[in-house]
């Protein structure tokens, strides 16, 4: 039996996960096939990183090498960034504008659209050499991937036939995505780090809302955090994605600025500018953060908006690529906040930096322990729906659920995994 | 060591030069560019010492501290991934970093090179450049990789106090940071 195959899930409610899951190099092979490679919509970017016709920027889905860019009548393409003679990298830079892409071994030339369009030594010299008569282009362009955008945000995906996107992300997704992009953004800047944990880890971190308040303490003892706070957690019908959204307090306390600091800090800062905030949509949410399965995670966090790209590079690191924006009609005093808040989230921020932390602690304890399991409890185990709480980790076992329909998995006490019964039983 | 390694005899023209323009230094006396470079040092071995409390010290009451990504600036875009606008404000990421936050500890070795400094516009300020490495050594595992490679780029003034950053930006060539990057470098 192969190692994949001898991890082991006990509960049909996905509250067990077999440890595992998270180091063997077998299992991360077969993801790239069947979830990366799979029925799923990748993200990949926003669609103002490239707003003019050649504007690209390279990628990856999964492990996979992407580019993804604008062709001349204004649509985005996707494709492998892998030509399709020997094989070499096309694309070699981050980002940029061509007309053309042409791979630097044998010159093979690409328009935008992938398709190629131009081979050197075609006929040989001197009626020497050259490429065989039959030889088509048409049959040698660079492998395409499905592309479709949602409010300027770019999706692909490998499958030539997934499900349409807006069905893909559902209802309170694309509420929720429409209240991010609602009117036209700036790209501020990107921030990266790499962590030694795996991809999967991290996925639980973002749909687990009970370790806000309890690894995080800064916002804690700040005033800033309760877990009685207004706040919900809502799934897709089949509860592989997860949002989530916190009100600030009717009475505005936690809309602090300068002069504004609550009674009753356990910490005492000398100046609140990275916590002076502005409640942008008017609607009292100060923290509303989106997972979608299986590669990003859309947030705003007070006045900071962010993409956040998961590229897993192997079973043991991922690279997390945070795309930082504003809305083009930011005021000044707006622009500095998004920057001063910067201090919560990405590679130096007080969040980003104790989540990145809880991803390598769940690695460096999984190593020689396959065959345990993790528990996951809060909320409630038994059906995979909402909460109007945030004392939960429910959408962590939808994750998972849906990942092992994807690749293969039955738990060992229930019926085979149904999608289409998964709606009707978070009703129930 | 053979003839052919040993160093030639120093051109006088060439040595006359030197001692105009010391390393780092245009036309400034040796003294100061001395006492800039061991400024940097200084800077450099406060955080490698885990003497964080002293880190604000170096900065002027309004001086500033910025970590931007390389790949951010060389596109015209300043966004910082630590950014800090006065003293009270890296002082309070030293408070937290002491009490309420959790991360891996890590041995930091900074090493500072390539220093040139230059006269400000203003009188008793210089504008500093410099190169660097910063190791970190995991304290459990005991292996010590690259952390970081970049440049600082600076200013400092001299006053009443001795020399202070009136601003300091690293500009990371590193630009996926390994795991997190709590402590300023």
């Amino acid at each position: 039996m192969a190692r994949w195959e001898r991890l082991v899930w006990p509960a049909s409610d996905f509250s067990r996960v077999p440890t595992g899951i998270f180091i063997e190099p077998e299992v991360f092979e077969r993801e790239q096939e069947r979830i990366f490679q799979g029925p799923v919509w990748l993200f990949l970017g926003l669609e103002a990183e490239i707003p003019e016709p050649g504007d690209y920027f390279t990628t990856f889905g999964g492990v996979t090498p992407l580019v993804v860019n604008r062709a001349e009548d204004g649509r985005i393409h996707v494709f492998v960034n892998r030509c399709s003679h020997r094989g070499a990298l096309v694309v070699r830079d981050l980002r940029g504008r061509q007309s053309r892409h042409i791979c630097a071994y044998h010159r093979w030339c690409y328009d935008l659209r992938g398709s190629l369009v131009g081979t050197p030594f075609r006929r040989g010299v001197e009626g020497k050499g050259g490429l065989p008569p039959g030889f088509d282009r048409r049959e040698h362009g660079l492998r395409p991937l499905r592309v479709a955008s949602y409010r300027g945000a770019i999706f692909a995906s490998f499958d030539p036939h997934p499900e349409p996107l807006p069905d893909y992300l559902g209802p309170p997704m694309r509420r929720m995505l429409d209240r991010l992009f609602c009117k036209p953004i700036e790209i501020l800047g990107h921030l990266r780090h790499r962590v030694d944990g795996n991809w999967k880890a991290y996925f639980e971190n973002l749909n687990d809302s009970i370790h806000a308040g309890l690894l995080h303490r800064l916002p804690v003892m700040l005033g800033l955090w309760s877990n009685t706070q207004e706040g919900a957690i809502e799934t897709d019908p089949l509860g592989r994605h997860a949002h989530y959204y916190v009100k600030y307090e009717e009475d505005d306390s936690a809309l602090m600025g300068p002069g504004k600091s609550p009674s009753g800090q356990a910490l005492r800062l000398a100046d609140h500018a990275f916590i002076d905030a502005r409640d942008e949509w008017g609607d009292r949410v100060s923290t509303d953060t989106l997972s979608l399965f299986p590669n990003v995670m859309f947030a705003q966090v007070s006045n900071f908006l962010i993409t956040e790209q998961i590229r897993p590079k192997s079973a043991e690191e991922f690279e997390l690529l945070t795309t930082v924006f504003g809305y083009a009609d930011d005021d000044p005093d707006l622009r500095l906040m998004r920057q001063r808040q910067v201090a919560w989230l990405g590679p130096a921020g007080y969040v980003g930096i104790e989540d990145n932390e809880a991803g390598n602690l769940i690695q460096r304890a999984s190593r020689g322990q396959s065959y345990a399991h993790s528990y996951i409890g809060y909320g409630g185990v038994g059906p995979i729906g909402d909460t109007d709480h945030l004392v939960s980790e429910v959408s962590v076992r939808g994750f998972w659920r849906y990942y092992c329909y994807l690749m293969g998995y039955q738990p060992q006490d229930g019926p085979p995994l149904d999608p289409a019964t998964w709606a009707a039983e978070a009703v129930s | 060591m053979s003839a052919a390694h040993a160093r030639p005899a120093p051109d006088p023209a060439l040595a006359a030069r030197a001692q105009r323009l010391t390393p780092g230094n245009d036309g400034e006396p040796d003294a100061a560019a001395e006492q800039l470079r061991n400024f940097l040092y200084d800077y450099g071995h406060c955080l490698d010492d885990d003497r964080l409390e002293d880190w604000p010290a170096f900065f002027a009451e309004n001086g500033s501290y910025r970590i931007i990504p390389r790949e951010n600036l060389d596109r015209g875009m300043t966004f910082a991934l630590m950014f800090l606008e006065n003293r009270n404000q890296l002082r309070d990421r030293v408070l937290v970093i002491r009490k309420a936050l959790v991360y891996a500890p890590r041995m930091y070795c900074h090493l500072i090179g390539s220093i040139r400094c230059r006269q400000g516009a203003d009188s008793g300020r210089f504008d500093l450049r410099a190169s660097c490495a910063v190791y970190a050594t995991d304290i459990v595992e005991g292996t010590s990789k690259l952390f970081a490679a970049g440049r600082y780029d600076g200013q400092v003034a001299a006053n009443a106090d001795g020399l202070q950053f009136t601003r300091l930006d690293l500009i990371l060539d590193t630009s996926s940071v390994d795991r997190q990057m709590p402590i300023p470098l």
